[in-house]
Parts: C-alpha cells; structure tokens; sequence
C-alpha cells in the first residue's frame, strides 16, 4: 500500500483486512481438502506429462460433404508394423464403417475418426479410448489391446432415433498368425 | 475425539475412491 493511500485511511483503522475467525476444527477441514486436492492436481499433472494420458483431441480438419481424395474414402484398418494398425473410420446415422475390425492381441491401435453428417461419439468399452466425432473434424484416440476378447465401440452421443443401435467391434485375437484376424477385416456389406 | 475420527474416514474413503478411478485410468494406457 502507498504512502498516500495509508495515510487517507480512517484513524483507527488497519490495514490488515477483515479479522475473520475461523473455527479451529473448521480450519482443520479445510486444510485436509487443500491437502488433497493438491494430492490429486498433482497426480494428474504427472499422468498427463509423464506417461502421456490426455484428452483426445482434434487432428485436423476435412469437408464432411467431400470425402474424397482423403483416407476415409476408403475407411479401414491398416498395419503400420507388427502389432501396430490406425484405423480410418466414418461415423454416420447409424453405423460406424468399418463397424468391426480384427487385429492380435498386444497391438496398439490408432483411430482417425471423422462424421459424414452430424456429432456421434466413440468409446471402446474397458478403454481410456473415448472422443467425440464432429463432422468436418479429424478425431484421434488410440488404445493397447493386450487381452484376447470382443471389445464394443458404442456412440455416447445422442444421434437420433437409431443412436442405440450405433455400434461396432474390435476382434481380438489370441496370436499374430491367427489367420481369423485376416478374414475378419474384410469388408462385409 | 469424534471429529477425528470423521476426518480419517474422509480422507481414507475419499483418496480411495479417487485412487481406484485413477489407477484404473492409468492401467489402460494412453489413449493419444
């Protein structure tokens, strides 16, 4: 505080603020939440800068009209290496294509996911992977399947009549050389 | 004595319930 502004200030008056009381199990309370939700901000902090666990967020941007001349006019999975595979995919009023997709055990999965009319959403059951779909938007999420089993992909946002039956599929094989991993990639409309 | 006593269950309840939600967060890997 200023000279000046000291010396405009009342006679008796301090400059200390209001003299709050506050209970001393009150005041308790309030440091063991502090406390913890320091804990936790920290916690996440290092979950997001250290091993990378974020919110999946937009790519990049395509004409929801005008599919073509980019990958999702030919949506499907793709093996990058072994054990690696992204995964073009559409999502419009009521399905996903491809609506299911096979890949072995131990693969990590990367999905580029975009909407050829309005806002769907995308989450693989038992997964962090969980997003959005808008169209005109590129959505990407990934996930690690280590365990062998059927994984369903639902949309979690209301799309209309048939927003219920949205759904889709990822087949996970017991081993690499599964040949069932093949066959189930295939197209099958 | 009571108010101690409140104040450790918050804490154990509440730090395990958030741990629980986060662990199993962090145990499906990243999602990006």
């Amino acid at each position: 505080m200023s000279d000046h502004a000291a010396s405009a200030m009342p006679p008796g008056a301090h400059s200390e603020g209001p003299d709050l009381h506050v209970e001393k199990w009150e005041g308790i309370w309030m440091r063991v939440a502090l406390v913890m939700t320091a804990i936790f901000i920290t916690a996440i902090t290092v979950a997001a800068v250290a091993w990378g666990i974020q919110i999946p967020g937009q790519f990049g941007r395509v004409d929801p009209n005008d599919l073509s001349g980019t990958p999702f006019a030919n949506p499907g999975i793709r093996e990058l290496s072994p054990g690696n595979y992204e995964v073009y995919m559409t999502a419009q009023a009521w399905m996903y294509t491809p609506n299911q997709i096979a890949v072995p055990a131990g693969s990590k999965v990367t999905f580029y996911i975009t909407s050829k009319d309005i806002i769907h959403g995308f989450k693989i059951v038992d997964t962090n992977a969980n997003t959005m779909i808008l169209p005109g938007q590129i959505s990407r999420t990934a996930a690690s399947f280590e365990k062998p089993g059927t994984y369903n992909i639902i949309c979690h946002e209301y799309c209309g009549l048939g927003h219920h039956t949205m759904y889709g599929q990822v087949i996970v094989h017991g081993s690499m050389d599964e040949p069932a991993a093949a066959q189930a990639n295939e197209p099958n409309n | 004595m009571g108010t101690v006593v409140l104040i450790i269950l918050f804490c154990i309840l509440t730090m395990a319930l958030w741990f629980n939600a986060y662990f199993l967060l962090l145990s499906r890997g990243v999602s990006q």
